[in-house]
């Protein structure tokens, strides 16, 4: 899913003016968030999976291409957060809903 | 291992210290209180199915003889324990047993008066354990 785009827009007397108009900054940069279900078999493999994961979560943060199961790729998007459910599920398998965010910087790291 | 079953006029019915009379079915059932299904960004058909969260939930309706004032009451926990044999003898004879607390209570009416019912959910010793014990009963009442 890919965020909200456009100007970054705020109030003017927000920047100290003195009329009731708005001041555009800049386009905002671009979000792409990826909803999606960690699987395994085990609590031990799930957790090899989420490790995969937060190992990629690095300071500063690296850009890469981001790619989709359709075909469609992003470049310089950087890998910023991981969010997980609220709760691991503990079926027929262990699983885990997670939503990690890929932001494209104005200023590349 | 437990399974989907109804048992129609158990002999023995137990609730903790308490005896049940006038039984005339107990069923006993199960369903998912969390479905997880999720589709794939390739197309609208799910992909991945699973139930982390499910309920084993009783029922036990009886035949209300007298007066009755007394428990059980919505909270109440105990063993449910009672006997089924396929062709109503001792031979197959199936001992259920589960750790179950008490929902409802409720007192329809029907054809042959009033009835009581029961409804239980099945409670787990550690979240794994299936709450439905069923064995060969042999010779117990």
């Amino acid at each position: 899913m890919m965020s909200k785009r456009g100007q970054l827009v705020v109030s003017s007397f927000a920047l100290g003016g003195g009329d009731a108009g708005s001041v555009w900054l800049g386009l905002v940069e671009t979000d792409i968030t990826v909803r999606g279900r960690l699987q395994a078999t085990t609590e031990a493999a799930l957790w090899v999976l989420r490790d995969a994961v937060l190992e990629e979560l690095i300071d500063p943060p690296a850009a890469g291409t981001l790619v989709d199961l359709n075909g469609r790729s992003w470049s310089t998007m950087s890998f910023v957060s991981y969010v997980e459910g609220d709760r691991t599920d503990r079926g027929r398998v262990r699983s885990v809903a997670y939503t990690a965010i890929f932001r494209k910087f104005n200023t590349p790291p | 291992m437990g399974a989907e079953m109804l048992a129609m006029n158990p002999r023995v019915v137990k609730f903790g210290t308490a005896s049940w009379e006038g039984v005339t079915s107990i069923s006993v059932d199960r369903g998912a209180d969390k479905v997880v299904a999720e589709v794939s960004d390739l197309g609208p058909h799910v992909v991945f199915v699973d139930v982390p969260e499910q309920r084993v939930t009783a029922r036990v309706t009886a035949d209300l003889l007298t007066d009755d004032l007394g428990p059980p009451r919505p909270g109440d926990s105990g063993a449910l324990v009672f006997f089924t044999s396929p062709a109503g003898t001792d031979g197959g004879r199936k001992k259920v047993s589960m750790t179950a607390v008490v929902t409802a209570v409720r007192h329809p009416g029907g054809p042959r008066g009033l009835a009581r019912v029961i409804d239980l959910i099945a409670v787990s010793s550690d979240g794994v354990a299936d709450p439905v014990t069923i064995a060969d009963a042999g010779g117990e009442l």
